[in-house]
């Protein structure tokens, strides 16, 4: 009996290190993973807060893997209608109003709506937190109740991003982003990000409320709110087409 | 060149049924057959129908010298857009606009009334319902087609907005709806009754032909193919204007150090005389720059071969009926700049600059937007006239514009 226990121990043991012995790159990727799945789609806002007004964004969104994401926005109702569509390392806005598709230049990508702390970049995920970076674990922290390793990542040379380093906190027993600081080329932190409201989203409970707050602006933040999500539904990748992207609703 | 006098105020709609109209009505009779059909399948469905639109006022204030009379009017401009995706292939779209002018323009311009009753289309459209020295009331419709589509086809019928353009301020490539850059507040620009049918070759590529007839029953029918290599968008076209002009194009979008470049180029020779007369070559290129802090650099010159010149620039870039895709700004060599900065996220500034050095003129646009509520913004934009040419000073002028709109 004290031999099965102590066997028990070693498999516990044993697994228990190999639990740790996930490199950091592989938790970021499982959490990547979750996040994104093969494919998605969903329905998510985000609002702008600040000390004496908000503003309110709503849309659709299409993605399959890194490479191509769909995003219609459906309110306010100046901008209802516009599409952004990537393929690979290219973007275009359809601007139906006009019937123009203009191409977006990649400075272009780096402006925020109406002063979000998120980017389009972080809409449209041009940059990819497995790919663009390097990953350090930097050992384990409790956050707001919840287990999680915490990881540094620093960007690639000539990686599309404009943080200097990057640091993660991602749940043990989900492989949830559960909290972010980002820190500027001088290494002053910028922003922190904090994940809510873990729900069921199609196959996977993952956190439906996302806060980005910059740290020097008080009573500012930005919050992104998954209303639907479905993942790996099977979409084509001719569905992230130019033709579509005129008559995505 | 003047405008149809037919088209003053007064007018109703045409009883008579139009060949468009009758199109439309088999195509939307024929489709019908299938939404029930289509419905069954449908699992899920997604409400068939959108609409959308705002409503704006807008005051004018024109100032020839400063302490002469000020010229003003105010403009209430309400637009509706309407859609119905009547089943998977059949899409129709309704965009009409309503707008009552009232103020010193109709009174100071015997013509004005004209103006905004002008319509290029082949089937008139817009309608003065009624007007007098002081007040114009107008109706336009200017979207009004039937889309099919099928796979990689799109067929659309009906009047519609055919843009090829890639640059910002002057569009050589724009060949079948030309619209003026200081008529900033017809947002969608004009449209043209035509049909135009689509191919899509792969993601980012496509085959296009469209043909359109204007009011003189002048047909302009033309091919595009745009493709993507190299991160360019790349595009080439060729077609025929107004039946007088063989005209070739060139055009495409990328990018200099993550900065958009982009340029169109077209040609124009006369069908008469074709071996013997010079064309018309117009050419824009444009680079534009986001800075991270959100500065927005923008940089536009153009050239323009036609050797007419308008008697009156500032006046006939407002008056559509004068306006053409072969001579669509001054002569001569002109340069666009424009900055561009959100002070705060609900207000930003920009200041637009245009200099043509052939005819000695400068134009000066300082636009200011602030967001007042979702829904709710509010601009303060100004377009100065000035020029170093003594026998055009007396046209100099300056117009500022406060305008409120209201989306829904």
């Amino acid at each position: 009996m004290k031999k099965l226990f102590l066997l028990i121990l070693v498999i516990g043991g044993w697994q228990g290190s190999f639990a740790q012995a996930l490199s950091a790159k592989e938790i970021i990727q499982k959490a990547d993973d979750k996040n994104r799945g093969l494919s998605s789609q969903g329905t998510m806002t985000m609002t702008v807060i600040r000390p004496d007004w908000t503003r309110t964004i709503s849309m659709k969104t299409w993605s399959k893997f890194r490479e191509y994401s769909l995003v219609l926005i459906t309110a306010p109702a100046k901008d209802k209608g516009q599409v952004f569509l990537k393929i690979k390392t290219e973007m275009w806005n359809w601007v139906p109003s006009i019937d123009k598709t203009i191409k977006i230049p990649p400075s272009m990508m780096l402006q925020s709506w109406m002063g979000s702390d998120f980017t389009n970049d972080d809409l449209v995920k041009q940059s990819s937190i497995v790919v663009d970076y390097t990953h350090k674990l930097l050992g384990r922290e409790k956050v707001r109740e919840m287990d999680c390793y915490k990881i540094e990542l620093t960007p690639l040379p000539d990686a599309p991003v404009v943080w200097g380093k990057v640091l993660m906190w991602v749940t043990v027993n989900g492989y949830d982003v559960w909290m972010a600081e980002y820190y500027d080329e001088d290494n002053k932190l910028v922003n922190v990000s904090n994940n809510y409201d873990i729900r069921r989203m199609g196959d996977r409970d993952i956190p439906t409320r996302l806060e980005m707050i910059p740290v020097n602006k008080k009573g500012q933040k930005t919050v992104m709110h998954i209303v639907e999500m479905k993942f790996n539904t099977g979409i084509d990748e001719s569905f992230f087409s130019q033709q579509n992207m005129k008559k995505i609703k | 060149m003047p405008c149809n006098p037919k088209q003053r105020s007064y007018k109703t709609l045409n009883p008579k049924p139009h060949w468009l109209a009758l199109i439309l009505a088999i195509l939307l009779f024929y489709s019908g057959g299938n939404v029930v059909a289509q419905d069954s399948v449908v699992e899920k469905k997604e409400k068939s129908w959108s609409f959308n639109g705002y409503l704006k006022d807008m005051q004018t204030v024109v100032i020839h010298k400063i302490d002469e009379p000020w010229v003003t009017d105010n403009l209430i401009h309400n637009r509706n857009n309407f859609k119905w995706n009547i089943s998977k292939s059949f899409t129709f779209c309704l965009q009409e606009r309503n707008r009552f002018y009232w103020g010193d323009f109709a009174a100071i311009s015997p013509q004005y009334a004209d103006f905004i009753a002008y319509d290029n289309g082949l089937v008139n459209m817009t309608w003065n319902i009624f007007s007098g020295n002081s007040y114009i009331l107008n109706i336009a419709i200017d979207r009004l087609w039937l889309d099919y589509t099928k796979d990689n086809f799109q067929a659309t019928i009906g009047r519609q907005r055919i843009n090829w353009s890639q640059t910002f301020v002057w569009n050589p490539n724009d060949i079948f709806n030309t619209y003026s850059y200081f008529d900033f507040d017809y947002e969608e620009k004009p449209g043209s009754d035509a049909v135009r049918l689509q191919y899509f070759t792969s993601p980012s590529s496509r085959a296009e032909i469209a043909v359109k007839a204007d009011k003189d029953k002048k047909i302009t029918a033309a091919g595009l193919y745009r493709f993507n290599k190299w991160q360019y968008d790349f595009q080439g076209i060729a077609g025929i204007y107004t039946q007088s002009d063989l005209v070739l194009g060139l055009g495409w979008a990328g990018q200099i150090a993550k900065g958009g470049f982009k340029g169109e180029m077209s040609w124009f020779q006369p069908l008469q005389h074709f071996g013997d007369t010079t064309g018309v070559f117009l050419s824009s290129i444009e680079y534009d720059y986001t800075f991270r802090n959100s500065i927005f650099l923008q940089f536009e010159g153009f050239y323009n071969s036609n050797h007419i010149n308008s008697s009156n620039v500032l006046i006939n870039q407002f008056n559509p009926a004068l306006l053409n895709a072969k001579n669509p700004f001054l002569t001569g060599f002109s340069i666009f700049s424009n900055i561009s900065y959100p002070i705060t996220p609900l207000i930003s500034i920009a200041v637009a600059g245009i200099y043509n050095p052939t005819n000695k003129m400068y134009f000066i646009i300082p636009t200011f937007t602030f967001s007042l509520m979702n829904n709710l913004d509010l601009s303060l934009i100004s377009q100065t006239f000035q020029t170093y040419d003594p026998a055009l000073m007396s046209s100099c002028q300056t117009s500022v514009f406060i305008r409120l709109k209201g989306s829904f």
